[in-house]
Order: structure tokens, then C-alpha cells, then sequence
């Protein structure tokens, strides 16, 4: 007998959850149906019981601790190995992930031991009417358009990308939690060392970002991004995956779902396509200025003030503007 | 050690023949009308397997791709980067295949062929699913690494060792044992650029194509039903004007809203 429909999965990280780990729960809330709100939490790691209170006591849904020996260290080949014959047992209809490396290391092989749909990076879900499927939507082509996925009636292990399914703190009756001991698998994959993070301070520290994306043409132009930037006060510096890996940034600089998440008064994007890998790290702007040659960028769909214009030309008029109106008010 | 290198033709997203919207009524989509390249983060995995050649005696390369006709291309790119063979699982069909249909063929290829290491970009460009690396390890069998940017293959046969980015910027040493399957995330290892001698020379070597007919396959377990337009986060007001008058009407909007 299945313990739930859906199972969100979530692991432990020094003792703490991913802060967007509350997000599944807004996903499931928007994949349930309707008369059968079915949903469970696993959630695995070293010392996971604490954590596992704070999942059950928020979003009142039950919850599956696996605590390990502080000798597990946590890597997908090791999630893989100890959910596959939990889940083999339970055979939900959905089980949802953060779309993180550990568990895209992770979520093919339980798709497969499930006969299931695997689909990444998830940005939405609804409900079908009438047929009551399911059906995912993520974007594609640098964030152009949507695509709408479905799996014919399959059960779907889905990737959540984080920054899509906005989590409201709700009044709830705390749940129950079940204590489970798994033996300790061999894995094939062994972490031998984490490194703290590395973000520049001043981008959260920032009242205004302007970021730098593929569409400034050279590390030349980054001259006039800066000179941008320091039009504002309390402003930093910042760029998409792309300029940082190019070198073009510090690597600690960049924006997005592989460096920091944001949530500026004033984001500038220059220059920026505006795919989910970089959107998912900005969207908490206030205010959101896109600047792009490309009418069809996809940047336009996250951003409050568009300009489309080449960037070598507007940039220069902007801070001439910028520092004009400055002294004119002095 | 002997390698696979797994190889994508992507549209090229600054072509602006490459279609946005649906191309037929019924919500299908193609992009036939475009130019294509090779994706940028299998550019990045081939040359992480061309620099663990180096440091490995005895060391093979294969380049695959699964694509129409014209995604030959790529094979002839990754023989002028240094790849010693191209493999092209003919595959045509229009609109966005699952990722378990390309897996499925790259893992029937592979299957018999004794690689020691299969690598793949950390996504495509195009759809950024970073799904047919994690598949084709699970289907072999093979222990999976997601996203890594540096590979340490002097440690010994057994395995490598990877480092990457995990999530919230922490970085990850990771150990993994042989056979197995990495997918590379741009960065580390700044592609190079073939060389126009090898690259004349790439274009007489003979490939080997293959029907995906031919392969045993496995079923699509999921499939993109529609494309269509993303939903607009916010709701965007365009400046419009000269250069210098949305330079201006930008300036005062800031302003105006207390930014400056």
C-alpha cells in the first residue's frame, strides 16, 4: 500500500535544509488532486530529525526521516542506492527534487527503477481538464518559449528548478514523523572534500545590480557596465554564467541558478538572453531593467523597463543622462 | 582509457531564422530554417576528454551525435578538436525528442563497446535538461556525476577525480569509479580551436553512421505535447524614442522611482 501519491524528497546539508527546498511543497500543492491530497517528505542526511520536525510542522505533510552516520557523506550515488527500494516499495505517482547536481546525479536512475518520467528543471505543473493529467512546463530556447510536457499516465520523478513555485507560510497541524534505519550501501562516488561558498558579499549586500551578459560583446565593454554601475550608490557589479566562465568576471560574481540568488531594489541586465539558469537568480528584484539589441530576448518576459538597443551606443547616452541629472539636482 | 564523447547540433540562438513560436497550428515545432553548431557545453566535455588523453597512455576518443544529416558537422568539428573517430546515429524526426529516446540509442551504442568513461556538456544550449548524461549512466549501470568542471585522471585506472559547483556555490571533490559517466560544465576547461589543417583533414575521414532503426532503443516515457510562448513574469514597458531620448526617459524613471 502506498504511503503517499506524491513524495517530495529533500536531504540535509550541515544540518540544515536548502532554502528552496519549501518550494516542492508549493509545487505538490499545484500537482495534487483535487480529492486526494496525498503528500510525503523523505528526507535523508546525517542528524535529518530536526529538520524532518521543521518539514512536518510547516507544510503539514508527513514525513519519512532516514537519518545516516555522520559517515555518509551525501552524494546522489548514495541517495540513488538507499530511495530506490523505498520508492520501489511506495510507488508514488510524482516524486519531487530540487533540480541541484546531487540530485541530477541521482533522479535517472530512480526514474528507471520506477519505470517512470524523468523531467528537469520544472518550472510549472497543472492539472489537464478534463483527463485530470499532469503536465509539466519548463522553458526552452534560452527561456523563448515554453514547452508543455506529459507522460501518457506514467509516474514522473521531476527536477524542480528553484524560483518558480512561490512558498506561503500556511497554519497547519503538525504531522506525524516516521523514523526509518537503512543499511549503508558501498557507492561508487566518494566526497572528499567540500569548499565553503564563494560569493562576493557586495552583491547581497547591493541596493543596485548591474549585470553583464553575453550580448555585451567583449570584455572591453565591461568599462561601460562598470561606469553604469557607478552611477548608483550602494551598487555592485555582476554577470551571467557565460562572463564569468569567459573570465570576463570573477567566477564569485555571477548570477543565477549555479552562483548567487539576488534580490536587489534596482537590477539592471545588460546584455542578458534571459534563460532559466540566470532568471532563477534574480527574480526577487524589485525592479527589473532589461537592455537587449534582441526584441525576442527572453529577458524581456522577467523585466519591468525594456530597451532594446545596442548596448555600445545606449550604455554611453545612459550615463551621460545618469550623470547629468545628477549634478542638475546637486 | 577509452572514451565516448557525447555531441550535440544545436540551433544557433543568435540566428534570427530560428523559429519562437510554434511552427504549425497544432503546437509542434522545428528548426530546420536555422543554422546549428556545435553545443557549447559538449565542446567543453570533448576537451576535458582530449586533455585526460593526454595525461593517459593508450587513450581513444569517440564523438557521437544523434541528429539528422546535417549534425555531421559536429563529428567533423570534434575530428578537427582531436577526437579519433565520429560516430553519427542517423536519427531524423522533427519537433524536441525525449531525452530517454537519445539516451536510450547512446546507451545501445555504447553498451558492448567497453568505454571507460562516457562524457556529456552539463546540458544543451537549447534545452538546458542536462538529462542525457544521468540516463545513459543509468541504463549501463554506471555511477553518474553531474556538472563537473575539473577532471584529475593521474590518480591511477581505477577512478577520477572531479570537482564542481554544487548548489549555493559550494565546491565539491568528488571521487568516482571506473566505468562511468560525467556530464562538464563549462569553465574549467576553455575549449580549443581546431586547427584549419585538421580540420581539412577531418573532412575526409570516413564516419561511422549508423540508422537509429538499427539500435534497440528504449520508449520516450515523455513527450513535449506543445511549445508556445513563456508567461510574462512582469508586465514589460518598452522605452522607445532615439537611443538618446530612451537614454533620457530611462534616466528620469530611475529617478523618479528613487534610485538614483
Amino acid at each position: 500500500m502506498a504511503p503517499a501519491r506524491i513524495v517530495l524528497i529533500a536531504d540535509v546539508e550541515e544540518g540544515r535544509l536548502d532554502p528552496a527546498v519549501w518550494e516542492l511543497a508549493a509545487m505538490a500543492s499545484a500537482a495534487a488532486d483535487e480529492a486526494d491530497r496525498d503528500v510525503r517528505w523523505m528526507v535523508l542526511g546525517h542528524e535529518a530529525s530536526s529538520v524532518g520536525g521543521q518539514l512536518a510542522a510547516k507544510t503539514g505533510c508527513a514525513v519519512t526521516v532516514v537519518s545516516l552516520p555522520p559517515a555518509a557523506a551525501p552524494t546522489g550515488a548514495l541517495w540513488s542506492e538507499i530511495l530506490r527500494p523505498i520508492l520501489d516499495d511506495w510507488q508514488p505517482d510524482l516524486v519531487g527534487m530540487l533540480h541541484t547536481t546531487r540530485f541530477q546525479d541521482c533522479a535517472a536512475a530512480l526514474a528507471l527503477a520506477l519505470d517512470a518520467a524523468w523531467i528537469a528543471a520544472v518550472q510549472g505543473v497543472y492539472r489537464q481538464v478534463p483527463t485530470n493529467d499532469l503536465v509539466f512546463q519548463r522553458t526552452v530556447m534560452g527561456g523563448r518559449m515554453t514547452a508543455e510536457i506529459e507522460t501518457g499516465g506514467r509516474p514522473a520523478v521531476i527536477t524542480v528548478l528553484p524560483g518558480y513555485f512561490p512558498y506561503e507560510d500556511r497554519e497547519t497541524a503538525p504531522a506525524a514523523i516516521e523514523m526509518r534505519t537503512v543499511p549503508l550501501p558501498a557507492s561508487r562516488i566518494r566526497l572528499v572534500a567540500v569548499g565553503a561558498a564563494d560569493c562576493e558579499p557586495a552583491l547581497k549586500q547591493a541596493e543596485t545590480i548591474v549585470a553583464a551578459g553575453r550580448g555585451i560583446g567583449s570584455p572591453e565593454n565591461l568599462a561601460l557596465v562598470e561606469r553604469l554601475a557607478a552611477c548608483f550608490p550602494r551598487s555592485a557589479l555582476a554577470g551571467s554564467r557565460i562572463v564569468c566562465d569567459a573570465g570576463w568576471l570573477a567566477p564569485n560574481r555571477q548570477v543565477g541558478v549555479t552562483g548567487a540568488s539576488v534580490a536587489p531594489k534596482l537590477y539592471i541586465a545588460c546584455g542578458i538572453s534571459g534563460a532559466h539558469q540566470h532568471v532563477g537568480g534574480m527574480q526577487g528584484a524589485e525592479l527589473v531593467v532589461a537592455i537587449n539589441r534582441d526584441s525576442r530576448a527572453a529577458i524581456f518576459n522577467h523585466a519591468d523597463i525594456g530597451v532594446v538597443a545596442d548596448l555600445e551606443v545606449f550604455l554611453p547616452l545612459l550615463i551621460e543622462a545618469l550623470e547629468k541629472e545628477e549634478m542638475a539636482t546637486d | 582509457m577509452k572514451m565516448l564523447a557525447c555531441i550535440k547540433f544545436v540551433p544557433d540562438s543568435d540566428d534570427a531564422a530560428l523559429p519562437v513560436k510554434p511552427t504549425n497550428t497544432a503546437g509542434a515545432w522545428d528548426w530546420e530554417a536555422a543554422a546549428g553548431r556545435m553545443n557549447r557545453y559538449d565542446e567543453y566535455a570533448l576537451e576535458a576528454s582530449l586533455q585526460l588523453k593526454a595525461v593517459r597512455a593508450a587513450s581513444r576518443i569517440d564523438a557521437l551525435t544523434v541528429g539528422a544529416e546535417r549534425a555531421q558537422a559536429v563529428l567533423r568539428r570534434a575530428l578537427g578538436m582531436g577526437a579519433d573517430h565520429g560516430v553519427h546515429i542517423v536519427r531524423t524526426g522533427q519537433g524536441l525528442p525525449s531525452p530517454f529516446t537519445i539516451a536510450g540509442l547512446i546507451a545501445a551504442y555504447a553498451k558492448a563497446r567497453d568505454y571507460d568513461l562516457i562524457l556529456c556538456g552539463a546540458m544543451s544550449e537549447d534545452l538546458m535538461q542536462g538529462q542525457v548524461g544521468p540516463i545513459v549512466a543509468g541504463l549501463l549501470n554506471r555511477p553518474c556525476l553531474t556538472s563537473v568542471h575539473a577532471l584529475d585522471g593521474s590518480a591511477g585506472r581505477a577512478g577520477l577525480r572531479c570537482e564542481r559547483d554544487a548548489q549555493g556555490g559550494r565546491r565539491e571533490t568528488l571521487e568516482i569509479d571506473l566505468p562511468a559517466v560525467v556530464t562538464v560544465q563549462s569553465g574549467g576547461m576553455p575549449p580549443r580551436y581546431p586547427a584549419l589543417s585538421k580540420m581539412l583533414r577531418a573532412n575526409q575521414y570516413p564516419l561511422e553512421r549508423i540508422a537509429a532503426e538499427a539500435l534497440h532503443g528504449i520508449e520516450a516515457r515523455q513527450r513535449v505535447v506543445a511549445v508556445g510562448a513563456p508567461a510574462k513574469e512582469r508586465r514589460v514597458q518598452f522605452l522607445d524614442g532615439s537611443a538618446d531620448e530612451k537614454a533620457h526617459r530611462l534616466a528620469a524613471l530611475l529617478r523618479a522611482r528613487g534610485r538614483i
